[in-house]
């Protein structure tokens, strides 16, 4: 008798091990299923932030300045084209009223995606000219390229202030040839006078810029038959301020004029 | 001994049967997702991924088509400037003017040859919308106009602008929409202000 009860009891004692076994089987099933899940949805989270992140990296809102500066400079020059071509008394009033109207236009055009831009500028009222650097600046650097690949041109120095030589060579290949300036005054460097000297197609560089300031211009074409002008009489700061939900801006942008 | 031996053998069914019911349940999860619908639309980390990608392509188009020489326009400009104002829409080859497909008029400059190569022959859907400026009894106000419809943008389409400021020497009369696009200042050499807009998304 006692031996049927201990394998009964026995029996017994070995179906509950085997139920709470499967019982935790399968919570360990559901713990290895909710920790995979939880790390999926993680590495998704991860992913998702990161693209996030590029996408702030690339914002609409930096191209949209780079649009405001570079029409600004547009408009500047044109503004001053227009106005000093007109000629007569009010040349610098006519380019006031101009960037005047072209700066609450675009204040008004940009309002409609939520950003609020603003346009400043100087005009040349006593504004001396630019110096015969790369940047128009004095302390800008001094020996710089004007124009590459030229086959024709005509370049036209009119210096207004000068401490020292200023030069521009005409360089080709295989030859160098140099005009020196030395006084204030126009002096024009005809096509006629570069191919006499030197064989196109050949490049314009200004040596010793910062020696002098005035106006230049190069006219001609190049080896492509593409026309082109340079040319630099002042160079006018212009304030850009740009803001909208997610960026404020403030940038000053040195413009030459006219071109 | 023997006991060790029962117990060792009886943790390694576990284990496995372990496995088998996480995989069983995985399983499941991976079938009810594969079930959910994702698509190109569908909000996602690589829905965002696609529309910076879609944002960067319209960038590089406007950056593409605004560079100019000095003394030159640029082939937007000069698009704008020769856009005689009507609506076009793209019919699988070309941009056919709506409402007139059979006629054969067709709008064929710079713009529509790269968005031909670059958004059509990829199937993404795009509109080229104008916002120009008009003054008329004192007050100032906003018109739009599509030059490219394609129908309405999905809500994850992208928008990329490009403001141009056009000039009175600008202004070519024989094809330019003057009626359309005004002078907004007679006083300056200003004419008007346009905000080209490209709208992309995918279908």
């Amino acid at each position: 008798m006692k031996m049927v009860v201990s394998m009964i009891n026995k029996m017994t004692t070995s179906k509950m091990i085997r139920n709470q076994d499967a019982q935790f089987m399968l919570l360990g099933a559901f713990i290895i299923a909710i920790g995979l899940t939880v790390v999926t949805i993680m590495l998704s989270s991860i992913i998702f932030e990161g693209n996030k992140a590029i996408m702030a990296g690339s914002d609409e809102s930096k191209t949209d300045m780079v649009n405001v500066m570079q029409m600004a400079q547009d408009e500047i020059r044109n503004a001053y084209r227009n106005s000093t071509t007109l000629g007569g008394d009010d040349t610098i009033n006519n380019f006031n009223i101009h960037m005047r109207e072209f700066g609450n236009y675009m204040s008004l055009i940009y309002a409609v995606h939520g950003e609020v831009v603003t346009v400043t500028w100087e005009d040349w009222n006593d504004k001396e000219y630019a110096y015969f650097t790369d940047n128009g600046a004095v302390n800008g650097m001094p020996d710089w390229i004007v124009a590459e690949n030229t086959q024709n041109s005509t370049i036209m120095v009119n210096i207004t202030n000068i401490s020292g030589p200023l030069n521009v060579n005409v360089i080709n290949a295989t030859k160098i040839w140099q005009k020196d300036f030395s006084f204030p005054g126009m002096s024009i460097i005809s096509d006629d006078d570069i191919k006499a000297n030197i064989n196109p197609p050949y490049s314009i560089k200004f040596i010793n810029g910062s020696n002098a300031n005035g106006k230049y211009s190069v006219t001609g074409n190049t080896v492509y038959g593409r026309n082109f002008i340079y040319a630099r009489d002042y160079v006018l700061n212009t304030t850009i301020t740009f803001s909208n939900s997610k960026v404020s801006a403030n940038v000053t942008v040195p413009i030459s004029v006219p071109w | 001994m023997v006991i060790f031996k029962k117990f060792d053998d009886k943790a390694q069914l576990h284990t496995l049967e372990g496995v088998a019911a996480a995989a069983l349940m995985l399983t499941v999860m991976i079938y009810i997702i594969d079930a959910t619908s994702m698509t190109p639309l569908t909000s996602s980390s690589s829905n965002m991924h696609m529309e910076s990608e879609l944002g960067m392509l319209g960038q590089d188009i406007l950056n593409n088509m605004n560079y100019a020489e000095p003394g030159y326009d640029s082939k937007l400009k000069s698009d704008i400037m020769n856009w005689n104002g009507n609506e076009y829409v793209w019919n699988g080859t070309n941009y056919a003017e709506k409402g007139a497909e059979d006629s054969g008029r067709e709008l064929k400059n710079n713009l529509t040859d790269i968005l031909a190569k670059v958004l059509a022959r990829k199937a993404i859907a795009h509109n080229v919308e104008m916002t120009y400026i008009s003054t008329s009894n004192n007050a100032t106000y906003l018109f739009s106009k599509n030059m490219i419809s394609n129908g309405d943008p999905s809500n994850n389409a992208i928008k990329i602008s490009r403001k141009i400021a056009l000039h009175d020497e600008d202004i070519n009369s024989t094809l330019f929409p003057s009626n359309l696009i005004g002078d907004i200042d007679p006083s300056t050499n200003l004419y008007n202000i346009i905000d080209v807009k490209i709208v992309m998304w995918r279908i």
